[in-house]
């Protein structure tokens, strides 16, 4: 195998890895503060699944973005050469989920920790809570694009 | 298509017509009561019209059937039907609900008292399953507990040895006396248990045997009996509270097919309680009460002719609002657009001074929606279960504002599908359907530009929606100043950077250095000092970043896109390594139905947040204020059943 497909691989192994482990993270803490709002009033499940789901989209963005790299070498066939430039090039690509998609579920969780504790005390104020989270999530979304722009452009030979 | 028009209310009626007259007020649904308590001089000497005692019995009844009906729920096995509509009732009929409440009530109390026996129910059964292991240990004994005691001559008791030592202690017994006599009477897990009785001669050597052995005494406290008259009775009682329970449970089931009964009254409560409460609001006299509040200018008619018909005894007055002054906020919007009045009311209701924002954020919310999800397979999906749940399941407000808000969002995301050639992922490239307009991922320069475009009208709209309320309060001027230069430089500099030099960049760079000299002699209006007006003027053209980074945003409208369209084509994929022989095939039918659902719900999750956040942060900090207070009318508010009223219909 060479040099520039090890990398390559590297570069989408960690685009699931990092951000999925930081949404889980994230998601996982919410889900324990949610746990302990619908033990108050369980009718509050919906507005607690929405917030508590916030965080979970960097894992799926890691994957998008994994799975393009994917197509891209042609990895559920029969994998394309790819000399080192090319490699490093992929693995650079991904850098911006590998980077900000992990840190900005773990800020978007604390976000939203905060935003649960609103709709405990004013759940007639969600509407507030999400939109304070969503604001997180702006940044993981312009990395997505960026990577995924990114790994669109690159020409392999 | 905008904020109702209200008025004041003021009514003055009779004491003994309250009653009457709340009640009608509550079919009507359409006044707001208001509180009296402030700055009304008029009134301050007059008290509350409340009956405090009757509210907290409502209070009490109404938790009461609350448990009840959770009682039932949980122990009567009501099958609980996912897709079922609420029961309809007339409001005649939920009134007379309570008529004879007391009988329903003592149905309900015998809930409370069921709940109580299982709760004793349960704590004897774990009592007596611990207790009877205790007496089974010493089944052997055949003479009554209460009858083992000292003779004259010797000492009898009972107690255990560790089971490992048995067979030692009877033989060093054996050996050493013949004046002691040994009974094994039991086992319990890990001691055996003895009947155990020796001469009081030889109570030295037994004690000495006894201490060596670790011989520990047993006693049993007051019971009497032998063990296994009382393990037998213990047994009796465990089954008759068995069977006790059996026939509680089995009346549970009686009562549970009682709470449809329950339900209505609970909502009946729910009813009276809200028209009783509300009398905390007026005021009362010896003879008359008062109630101000407010009412829909055009249903005011319509409620001065009603309450004619209810009473001639009253007087009622209407007033003008004065201006300036805060009113509640009832919004008036065509159906199609009262979807989106759940977005704007998560940020906030409008205030009564400004316009309602929802018809023009309602055009731009269906095409974000719909080009975050845009693909067609899932947008079909979405609209007609949405479309079908709401209409069957008779969803009522908020609910079937959003069940709509979804279907609505399901009809964009099929013509963004279409024209984006996104077929439930990739089966729409795998069968050769060529997109409309264009394919995000092959052409993604293409589709940023698009969103971007989007998102420029996006904003310029909220622009103009803010210059429409500049003009509408007379500032015209600030209409021109505001948003006009505005327009004019943002949108040379759009053509300078499209236009690159040629005829339409050249002009773009005259319309931007005009807009620019237009805010800056403007922007610092408000200014005395010149300096100070010139600097807050070129400040004012920093305002352009902010521009920039708002119409980056509209870049999630690709990003989310895209989401849904791999993650289809990844299910689609793993489905496809199943299917190669029948059992595979079936495992790929659950694998794409587990995986496309999941997409589905995911990607509107996100389309339906990220959706709002543009409307809110892009296109509401462009006009909108908010902080109204939204109009809540004393009206019929039920939670189980649905009230059909034909007078008001």
């Amino acid at each position: 195998m060479e040099m520039g497909q090890i990398i390559t691989i590297l570069g989408i192994a960690l685009s699931v890895i990092l951000p999925g482990i930081g949404s889980a993270k994230a998601v996982g803490k919410a889900g324990e503060a949610g746990a302990g709002i619908i033990a108050e009033d369980p009718d509050k499940f919906g507005q607690v699944l929405i917030l508590q789901a916030l965080p979970a989209t960097q894992g799926i963005y890691g994957l998008l973005v994994a799975f393009i790299m994917m197509t891209k070498i042609d990895m559920l066939g029969t994998m394309l050469p790819i000399d080192l430039s090319t490699g490093w090039q992929l693995f650079g690509a991904a850098l911006p989920i590998i980077v900000v998609g992990p840190i900005s579920a773990v800020i978007q969780g604390k976000t939203v920790l905060a935003g649960l504790g609103l709709i405990a005390k004013r759940p007639e104020e969600s509407g507030k809570a999400i939109t304070l989270a969503v604001m997180v999530e702006t940044y993981a979304v312009l990395a997505l694009l960026a990577s995924v722009l990114m790994v669109n452009g690159i020409v392999i030979q | 298509m905008a904020i109702i028009e209200m008025k004041k209310l003021l009514l003055i009626g009779l004491q003994s017509e309250k009653q009457t007259i709340l009640e009608y007020l509550q079919r009507m649904g359409n006044v707001e009561i208001v509180d009296m308590d402030e700055d009304e001089e008029e009134f301050i000497d007059f008290e509350s019209s409340a009956d405090e005692e009757y509210i907290d019995t409502l209070h009490s009844n109404l938790a009461e059937t609350e448990f009840a009906i959770e009682l039932l729920t949980r122990l009567g096995k009501i099958e609980k039907k996912l897709f079922e509509p609420p029961t309809e009732v007339t409001a005649q009929d939920l009134k007379a609900i309570l008529d004879n409440k007391d009988e329903k009530l003592a149905l309900v109390r015998e809930c409370r008292t069921i709940d109580r026996r299982l709760n004793e129910i349960e704590a004897t059964v774990v009592r007596i399953e611990s207790t009877i292991p205790q007496y089974e240990a010493w089944m052997g004994l055949d003479i009554p507990i209460e009858g083992i005691a000292d003779t004259k001559t010797s000492r009898v008791f009972v107690g255990s040895i560790e089971r490992n030592k048995t067979q030692e202690f009877e033989d060093t017994v054996e050996d050493n006396t013949e004046l002691m006599y040994l009974e094994k009477v039991g086992n319990s897990r890990d001691a055996t248990n003895y009947l155990v009785i020796y001469h009081r001669s030889i109570e030295e050597e037994a004690e000495a045997i006894l201490r060596q052995f670790g011989f520990i005494n047993a006693s049993f406290g007051d019971i009497e009996g032998t063990p296994k008259a009382i393990v037998k009775s213990l047994t009796d009682e465990l089954q008759a509270i068995q069977q006790e329970k059996e026939e509680i449970v089995k009346r549970v089931e009686e009562l549970a097919s009682h709470i449809g009964k329950m339900q209505l009254l609970y909502d009946a409560l729910q009813v009276e309680l809200d028209r009783a409460e509300a009398t905390f609001r007026l005021r009362k006299s010896d003879k008359t009460f008062f109630l101000k509040g407010w009412v829909p200018s055009r249903e005011a008619d319509k409620l001065k002719q009603g309450l004619h018909k209810v009473t001639e005894y009253h007087y009622l007055e209407f007033e003008d609002v004065d201006d300036g002054e805060e009113f509640p906020v009832a919004l008036d919007n065509p159906p199609i657009v009262q979807p989106f009045e759940v977005i704007t009311k998560l940020y906030s209701t409008p205030n009564s001074r400004e316009l309602d924002p929802n018809i023009y954020m309602a055009p731009f919310y269906f095409m974000f929606f719909g080009m975050m999800v845009g693909d067609a397979g899932y947008g079909i999906i979405m609209a007609i279960v949405c479309a079908y749940m709401t209409k069957k399941l008779k969803w009522q407000g908020d609910t079937r504002k959003l069940g709509l808000l979804i279907a609505l969002g399901g009809v964009s995301t099929c013509i963004w599908g279409i024209l984006f050639g996104s077929w439930f992922g990739n089966v729409g490239e795998l069968l050769g359907i060529p997109p409309v307009l264009l394919s995000p991922l092959d052409q993604p320069i293409e589709m940023l530009i698009l969103c971007f475009a989007l998102g420029i009208v996006h904003l310029f709209a909220g622009m103009a929606v803010k210059g429409y309320m500049n003009i509408k309060e007379g500032n015209v001027w600030a209409a021109v100043f505001d948003q006009g230069f505005w327009y004019i430089f943002l949108i040379g500099l759009i053509l300078m950077l499209v236009g690159k030099g040629e005829q339409p960049g050249q002009v773009g760079k005259y319309m931007a250095i005009a807009g620019a000299i237009g805010l800056i002699l403007t922007q610092g209006r408000q200014e005395k000092n010149i300096f100070k007006k010139f600097f807050k003027g070129v400040l004012s053209l920093y305002d352009v970043t902010g521009f920039l980074s708002d119409v980056l945003s509209y870049s999630r409208l690709f990003a989310l896109g895209l989401t849904t369209g791999i993650i289809g084509t990844v299910v689609n994929e793993i489905g496809l390594m199943f299917g190669k022989s029948v059992i595979g095939w079936i495992l790929a039918a659950v694998v794409l139905a587990i995986g496309h659902v999941f997409n589905i719900l995911i990607n509107s999750i996100g389309a339906y947040v990220h959706a709002s956040r543009l409307q809110y942060i892009e296109f509401f900090g462009k006009f909108f204020e908010g902080g109204g207070h939204a109009f809540n009318p004393l009206s019929i508010k039920t939670k189980y059943t649905q009230v059909y009223d034909e007078e008001v219909n």
